[in-house]
């Protein structure tokens, strides 16, 4: 088990030995592990597994904020789409989609 | 309701919206035949905002459970509801037009989506940088929707626009009957300054 330093950052591996060859399995960065780890060597895996779920707490979470975001932008749209077609069909008009102006001549469908 | 089938309602929806867009932008142009289109969807139609009010009531919901679930209640579940209430009563006047009522549902809906924002920020107790730049920038986004729900309430209001037949949240809402006492109370007001 070491610590490895890549691109100026410190890495930490665990050497195994798979099948007579040895094989170096990532645990974490430094900087992630740091408020995991205790010091002693076993809790590195601890650690890495507390990361873990944190990472997985965080997905969690930015999934259902991008859902609930997602269903919240999509009724402003729509509700934005009911007010903008009722301000037409009542004889306004989105001048360069800016402000609202009623139209000199009216411009009718036959129906209103 | 099966996933599938929340995501065909919710592409229904979307294509819906693409399509009034559409028709918005040439009505806007002065296409005659768009507005021709577009009357029957907003007056005849109570289905297209359905959807909206059975959505914002929907989200509303959502975001009540997440901020007052699991044991962090910023505020409880009631004590929740009675704001938007007494928002909804103070936004909504005595009179609504029901686009005015659907304007008050995306506001509350917005306002419940700044809190939840607030909340999830301030109830961190360690971040990373990355981490609060990403809640900050959701917070601006959140808030931006919010400032145009606000607007947009106001400029209906500012331009006093007609009300329009619609249902929301299954409660028909016969504008119609509003329209013809506005014009019996203009008559009515008129023929007394005739006097």
């Amino acid at each position: 088990m070491g610590w490895e330093t890549r691109k100026g950052k410190r890495y930490l591996y665990i050497k195994m030995r798979e099948g007579g060859r040895v094989v170096s399995q990532y645990v974490g960065a430094a900087s992630a592990l740091g408020e995991f780890h205790r010091g002693s060597e076993l809790s590195f895996y601890a650690a890495r597994r507390a990361l873990e779920r944190k990472r997985a707490a965080i997905r969690a979470e930015r999934e259902e904020m991008d859902l609930l975001s997602g269903e919240v932008a999509d009724l402003c749209d729509g509700i934005d789409a009911v007010m903008r077609a009722s301000l037409l069909l009542a004889g306004y008009h989105q001048h360069d989609r800016g402000q609202w102006r009623k139209r000199r001549k009216g411009m009718s469908d036959g129906e209103g | 309701m099966a996933k599938g089938k929340v995501i065909a309602k919710v592409d229904e929806r979307q294509t819906q919206v693409k399509r009034v867009d559409s028709l918005i932008a040439r009505a806007n142009d002065g296409d005659a035949q768009a507005m021709k289109e577009l009357r029957p969807m907003i007056h005849d139609d109570p289905g297209f905002f359905n959807i909206f009010g059975d959505l914002a009531e929907g989200v509303r919901q959502q975001l009540v459970a997440r901020m007052t679930g699991d044991g962090k209640a910023m505020l409880t579940k009631d004590r929740l509801y009675v704001r938007l209430r007494k928002m909804k009563a103070d936004l909504s006047g005595s009179a609504p037009t029901p686009l005015e009522v659907l304007l008050v549902e995306r506001i509350l809906t917005c306002y419940l989506e700044v809190n939840w924002y607030d909340f999830l920020y301030t109830s961190r107790r360690e971040c990373t940088l990355q981490q609060g730049d990403y809640y900050q920038r959701r917070q601006d986004r959140a808030h931006k929707r919010y400032l145009s729900a606000v607007k947009a309430l106001a400029q209906v209001r500012r331009l006093e626009l007609p009300a329009v037949q619609v249902n929301i949240a299954g409660q028909q809402m016969n504008t119609q009957a509003i329209i013809t006492r506005t014009a019996e109370s203009k008559k009515t007001t008129s023929a007394q300054h005739a006097d």
